[in-house]
């Protein structure tokens, strides 16, 4: 018991640094943890468009070398569990590096390649270095995770400007929506802004007063920003609000059949014209707010009696705030049981602790008890989730199935078959109280919460869906049926479900699809639902709801993903995801986010006569342009049926040997455009050759030959008048090239040998030696 | 006398010390003198003379041919001047280099007070006066400028490579602002000047002082212009926007300007050309405006308040009602300009792209339009030798060799990129970087005894089945698929390694190099004879530029020199007394090949159709 109480004690201590926090934090390599001194946040931008249940985020973060060294760092950000990056950027000085989406094998590959080749890649990844199971990582499967990117250079006492677009679902709860842009550090102190600036834009709904604990935004009409200056970053940006509309069903709908934008439309900060593609179909959005009951929260309402096991790391691994985290939602849970109901607590390192409770019934003594027991375990290292979890599995095998639970706290990880294995089937629900979201414990999990990266609204829904009646069998599978009953010529297909799911009393469900041509007075009504059909006008054209054509993409992919899970790869579907993540620059588990060079240049060393630059490109690389230091700009050609891309120049006159940056600006298939630099080197010297030749042979003598050259060469031969050249090979020994030589038998009389070197530009050299050959 | 002698050298010790004394403050003085009037180190010093040197003369009698598209736009004196592959013109005259313009196109253009100034694209500038064309020469060597802008005071800005300079009229200096290349400038209220180019934007004042530098979503400055209210910058990665003059020293990246990477101000909206060509109006509010493209626009200019756009047909102006073509293409259209391969027939020429494929047309009588049709698309591309045989066209390329024929273009398997080519007996011999291919398919290489794989020059023996192979570093012979003979460096053979062209007349190999001029080879073995043509020491003969002529001259395209020919007995070379577009000669053909009459000329910018003897006169006199 002391020992935990001394642990938690002396680990509350520790924290005199702040960890990582969900919101973009640039952790200095040096330090290995934030350090303001070193790296600083000088400026921090938020703006947020919210509507129809949907927030779209851009994040632009000024970071400061406060230090005469350069600095490399790592840029850390947690998204939302819905959460998907739609844009990222580094700016390399005056210079906009977007991140790029590439299909995941390929940006492994790219990767690699760019290690070994110890150039720094800049590489950004949605989700840990292993490949994510589908369906893992947020709570919709294409969704939800830690960024991180490696940020380098960051020049002595300069700074460096990272921008990233993010969307994610608001959650509903109670009829109350939530906002929520953490900037809270999970643990320690946060970090000091120079400038903050946050504008809030609420599109439909009515914002709710400000809560006590939540950065103060000022509210003028639609907006509510924030402005101040050395803001310590220790509050949450929180926005509730209600709904606009009433009605229980809401029709939305975008279509956009000229392809591009009208004249005339401007775009909001959180917006990317590369976010809508040209699409003849148009897409509508029906959401479904099911009333709310007249009496107390749904908590409080009665339920089907449970038997709950709730497992508890008390590994090493779960400390600071992690640990208080999971400490209070354990409490929180005990507390909604009632005395219908079964528990157990056991806490967990490397195996189950040996003499916990078993199942009792909620009495509050037993919870208390089971309290105390918890508290009286030490921690200790190493920690087994799945050994737990099958421990509890095995203790519910003679409980009714619909009534088992198993609840995970764990600040650790696990691998999802592992879990699947051990739990033999029985529902698991997993509080992961650490930074990171492992999508193994997320993929195991009927429910996960995420509480660093979560709201308040994100913990209700879990612990209702916690207690609430397992949905029946085959829920959540995907269903190729539609979920809607339409009637009407519009030609609607592809519904999917997004938001909430299944719908709740005073939560904000709905459903996404396409439709094919404009239509009045279509009548929609979910299924399975008791709520009268809405009449819809499928419009011709309408460009409000531009949000529209992502969400159905992220639905189209949730629902391949789901097949996925259930089926297994099927091929079609994984290049449909793929196509799909990048035609609406969403990162799916099929898809990296990278930003790093997407082409490499050879070869690296060209004489300045006629140089081609040859460059090898990403497939979806449409034009390339180089751009040459003395201000010729060249139009790369695509040789036929390769990735090669060549392009000719001339280099002026006078234009010294030595390095020569060479911009690469590169336009891909979604229009995208990025800006490398490469370096080739003008080399116009020919290598001087140093000739090391015995002064005397006999015909018919083997002799060893030898020369010393520049370094670059890369083919170096002699010969005898003008017999066959004979490559000379480096000698280590004697620390020059060498090569054996046989002199014809009737060679007598005074030789010529001819060396030649060549470098890896084509420059030649030429040297000649003597030999006097005896008989 | 002891006294004496002491008084004596006591006299010449402060005599040698004063002299030393005064000799090491002379020098002191001296240096520091030199120092105060040293121009590159005063203040002072940023201005140098400036003078402006008729070149202008009649004009001579020969067709240019060249990318017609214009470059640039002015207007003055009531005229509306246009610039490019062409040279300048004004709707009536025409200036290019058949009348004395140093090279054919001019990058950059306008109006300052009354004259015209332009920029060549090869450097150096000049102006249209009441006197004439002339050409500037300033103790900036020679400016490679890029844009023009006249300032409120009338002074001219030239923004160049080596920087921004200021003339002031009628001054005879030019100063230099700043030394960072310039690709655009705009003019900003208060004596400031933005100037952007490969380096990056800069905000300074036209005396040179408070420099400050402006970030861009790329260093690569295209573009700039001042609404009144914000300054615009396009870059490779798009349009931004902002205030040059605020705390931030950052323009912002226009939301919907990402594929704007050219443009200009109009009307309080930045004007470009987005990708697909559609034509785009960003505001400053964040929004963007289309309009459609009526006819393939390539650039936008603003003149006189009006917006003109240059197309295929010519250049157009936005009125009311639409766009109206105020100025047609002039005549002559090449696709690209830098034509690096030459070859005819008896009735067709047929060219090759430096960084094209090959082309055909059929020239009519001198003086007469000729339309040149692509023929090979994009898979015979960076072309440096054509060959016409039997009704095939043989083209080698950075991407191997094709035969052409009937609008067919058919790949010959080979090792990669091909730069030469010569017929013989058996048929086609090819030249590739890793070796020479005979007829037959057979690969020689240096392995076997070539002086080296890349076969820039090939060339049949007459009279014999021998071919010669230029190489980089020598000269070899092949015959009976055997190498039988090398002239290799250090030899003292050859003027340089880097053999470019040959030529057999029988009597003697006429051998061109890459900055050693030309020699000649005559006899075998023993009796074998090198001679070097002295006054073309140090000439670069530009790869296969090499043509006989039908009156028995050589005629030699070279680097940065333009044309050299012999005298009918070659015996001597001098100098061509041609107008060229370019001092850079890459290919050269008599057409038509049975009868010539004329000489075609590929430069890097252009080609030009010479009419044969008798020589035209040329008058370097000014007008």
């Amino acid at each position: 018991m002391n020992g935990h109480r001394l642990s938690i004690a002396a680990l509350l201590g520790a924290l005199a640094f702040p960890a990582p926090a969900q919101t973009g934090l640039l952790v200095p390599s040096s330090k290995g943890h934030p350090d303001e001194s070193v790296l600083a946040l000088r400026e921090m931008k938020v703006e947020a468009g919210i509507s129809r249940g949907y927030a779209r985020v851009n994040v632009v973060q000024v970071f400061e070398n406060r230090t005469g060294e350069i600095q490399e760092g790592t840029w850390r950000f947690q998204l939302p569990p819905s959460g998907a990056v739609g844009d990222f950027a580094v700016w390399d000085g005056a210079v906009r590096i977007p991140g790029v989406i590439l299909e995941k094998k390929r940006a492994r590959a790219i990767y690699r390649d760019l290690t070994t080749q110890k150039i720094d890649p800049g590489l950004l990844q949605q989700g840990e270095e292993d490949d994510r199971p589908a369906g893992g990582g947020g709570t919709r499967p294409s969704g939800g995770a830690a960024f991180s990117v490696k940020v380098a250079p960051i020049p002595a006492w300069g700074t460096k400007r990272l921008e990233l677009e993010y969307q994610h679902e608001v959650p509903w709860v109670d009829g109350v929506g939530e906002f929520r842009f953490p900037l809270k550090p999970g643990d320690g102190l946060g970090m000091t802004a120079g400038t903050l600036g946050v504008r809030v834009v609420l599109e439909d709904g009515e914002p709710l007063p400000g809560g006590p604990g939540t950065v103060a935004l000022v509210r003028s009409g639609r907006e509510s920003a924030f402005q101040g200056k050395a803001v310590r970053l220790e509050q949450d940006v929180v926005l509730r609000f209600r709904p606009g509309a009433t009605a229980s069903l809401v029709f939305t709908a975008f279509r956009n059949p000229q392809g591009k934008l009208p004249d005339g439309l401007a775009l909001a900060p959180w917006e990317r014209p590369t976010e809508i593609p040209p699409e003849k179909d148009g897409f509508f959005l029906l959401e479904y707010r099911p009333a709310l009951p007249a009496s107390a929260p749904a908590a409080r309402t009665p339920r089907p009696p449970v038997s709950a096991i709730f497992l508890f790391d008390t590994s090493l691994a779960h400390r600071w705030s992690g640990l208080e985290t999971g400490w209070g939602l354990l409490a929180r849970m005990l507390d909604l049981l009632g005395p219908d109901d079964s528990f157990a607590v056991i806490p967990f390192d490397r195996s189950p602790a040996a003499g916990a409770p078993a199942l009792a019934r909620a009495l509050p003594e037993a919870r208390a008890s089971a309290l105390e027991f918890l508290r009286s375990r030490p921690l200790q290292p190493g920690a087994s989730a799945a050994s737990a979890v099958g421990e509890a599995a095995s203790r519910l095998a003679r409980v009714a199935p619909a009534s088992a639970r198993i609840v995970l706290l764990t600040g650790g990880t696990a691998s999802a078959a592992s879990l699947k294995e051990a739990r033999k089937g029985i529902p698991l629900f997993t509080v992961m109280t650490g930074e990171e979201r492992p999508g193994g414990l997320a993929a195991a999990s009927e429910e996960s919460l995420h509480p660093a990266s979560s709201g308040e609204a994100e913990e209700t829904l879990f612990l209702r869906r916690l207690f609430a009646p397992l949905p029946p069998a085959g829920a959540g599978k995907p269903v190729d049926e539609s979920p809607l009953k339409v009637s009407g010529a519009a030609g609607v297909r592809d519904v999917y479900p997004v938001m909430t799911r299944p719908p709740a009393p005073g939560s904000l469900s709905g459903w996404v699809g396409r439709y094919a041509k404009a239509a009045q007075g279509v009548s929609l009504a979910p299924k399975g639902e008791a709520v009268p059909s809405v009449s819809a006008d499928f419009p011709e054209t309408a460009l409000e709801a531009r949000d529209l054509p992502r969400r159905w993409a992220r639905a189209r992919v949730d629902y391949l993903l789901a097949k996925i899970e259930l089926e297994g790869e099927k091929r079609a579907w994984v290049e449909e995801i793929i196509a799909l993540s990048r035609r609406y620059k969403f990162v799916t588990p099929y898809t990296a986010f990278l930003a790093a060079p997407r082409s490499l240049l050879r070869p690296r060393r060209i004489q300045p006569g006629d140089p081609v630059i040859r460059i090898e490109a990403d497939p979806q690389i449409v034009s390339a342009t180089a751009l040459l230091p003395f201000g010729k700009a060249v139009d790369l050609s695509r040789r036929p049926g390769s990735n090669l891309w060549e392009g000719r120049f001339l280099v002026p006159d006078g234009t010294p040997d030595g390095p020569l940056p060479v911009r690469l600006i590169l336009t891909d298939v979604s229009g995208a455009r990025l800006a490398e630099t490469k370096t080739v080197v003008i080399d116009g010297t020919p290598p001087v050759i140093r000739p090391d030749v015995p002064a005397q042979a006999t015909a018919g003598e083997t002799v060893t030959v030898g020369a010393r050259t520049d370094a670059d060469v890369v083919f170096l031969s002699v010969r005898v008048d003008d017999g066959p050249p004979i490559p000379l090979r480096w000698d280590q020994k004697s620390l020059r090239s060498t090569a054996l030589l046989t002199l014809p038998p009737g060679s007598a009389g005074h030789r010529d040998l001819f060396f030649e070197a060549s470098d890896s530009a084509g420059n030649h050299g030429f040297a000649r030696a003597g030999l006097e050959v005896s008989r | 006398m002891r006294k004496r002698r002491i008084a004596v050298a006591g006299l010449a010790a402060l005599l040698l010390a004063v002299g030393a004394s005064s000799w090491l403050g002379f020098r002191r003085l001296r240096s520091t003198v030199a120092r105060a009037t040293d121009p590159a180190r005063t203040e002072e010093g940023r201005a140098r003379p400036l003078a402006f040197s008729p070149i202008g003369h009649a004009r001579f009698p020969m067709d240019l041919f060249a990318d017609p598209s214009l470059l640039s736009v002015a207007a003055a004196g009531g005229e509306l001047w246009t610039a490019g592959g062409l040279g300048l013109s004004d709707g009536t005259r025409s200036f290019d280099p058949a009348v004395g313009l140093p090279s054919a196109r001019v990058g950059a253009l306008a109006a300052w007070r009354k004259d015209v100034v332009f920029g060549l694209e090869a450097g150096g500038w000049g102006r249209v006066s009441d006197a004439g064309l002339e050409t500037a020469t300033s103790g900036w060597g020679q400016l490679e400028v890029r844009v023009f802008a006249e300032t409120e005071a009338g002074e001219l800005l030239l923004g160049a490579r080596q920087g921004l300079f200021l003339a002031p009229y009628g001054n005879g200096s030019i100063e230099r602002i700043s030394g960072e290349p310039v690709r655009a400038v705009a003019l900003l209220p208060g004596g400031l000047v933005a100037a952007g180019g490969e380096r990056g934007l800069q905000v300074l004042s036209l005396s040179g002082t408070g420099t400050r530098s402006v970030a861009t979503p790329d260093p690569w400055i295209e573009s700039l212009g001042w609404d009144g209210k914000s300054l615009w910058a396009s870059t490779p990665l798009g349009t931004a926007v902002g205030d040059p003059l605020a705390e931030r020293l950052l323009l912002d990246p226009h939301p919907r300007g990402g594929d704007v990477r050219k443009g200009l101000v109009q009307g309080g909206a930045w004007w470009g050309l987005a990708d697909g060509g559609r034509l785009a109006a960003l505001l400053r509010d964040g929004t963007r405006s289309e309009e459609p493209n009526p006819d393939g626009f390539r650039r936008l200019f603003s003149v006189g308040g009006s917006l003109f756009a240059e197309a295929p047909a010519g250049l157009f102006r936005r009125e009311t009602g639409g766009w109206t073509l105020v100025r047609k293409t002039l005549p002559g259209a090449l696709p690209l300009s830098h034509v690096n391969a030459l070859a005819s027939t008896a009735g067709e020429l047929f060219l090759g792209f430096f960084d094209g494929g090959v082309a055909s047309c059929r020239p009519g009588p001198i003086g007469s339009r000729m339309t040149v049709r692509p023929v090979s698309g994009s898979a015979a591309w960076g072309v440096n030798a054509l060959l016409p045989s039997g009704g095939t066209v043989w083209a080698a390329t950075l991407r191997g060799v094709f035969k052409i024929r009937g609008g067919r273009v058919e790949p010959v398997d080979g090792p990669g990129g091909a730069y030469s080519l010569a017929p013989t007996p058996t048929g086609i011999a090819l030249g590739y970087g890793q070796g020479v291919s005979l007829p037959g398919g057979r690969l020689l290489s240096a392995f076997h005894g070539l002086p080296g794989n890349q076969a820039y020059a090939l060339t049949a023996a007459r009279g014999s089945d021998a071919l010669w192979v230029g190489t980089p570093t020598g000269l070899g012979r092949i015959e009976n698929a055997r190498v039988t003979a090398r002239a290799l460096p250090g030899e003292g053979k050859l003027p340089h390694p880097w053999v470019t062209a040959l030529v057999d007349l029988g009597s003697q190999l006429v051998v061109a190099t890459w900055g050693g001029g030309v020699a000649s080879r005559t006899g075998d073995g023993p009796s074998e004879r090198w001679a070097a043509f002295p006054e073309t020491d140090r000439l670069r003969v530009n790869a296969g530029a090499i043509a006989l002529g039908p009156d028995g001259r050589l005629w030699i395209g070279t680097q940065g020199e333009g044309i050299w020919r012999s005298d009918p007995s070659i015996t001597r070379f001098a100098p061509a007394p041609f107008p060229l577009p370019s001092r850079n000669v890459y290919s050269l053909a008599f057409f038509p090949a049975d009868r010539p009459d004329s000489l075609f000329a590929g430069t890097d910018q252009g080609l030009v159709r010479i009419p044969l003897s008798p020589d035209p006169p040329v008058s370097t006199e000014a007008r």
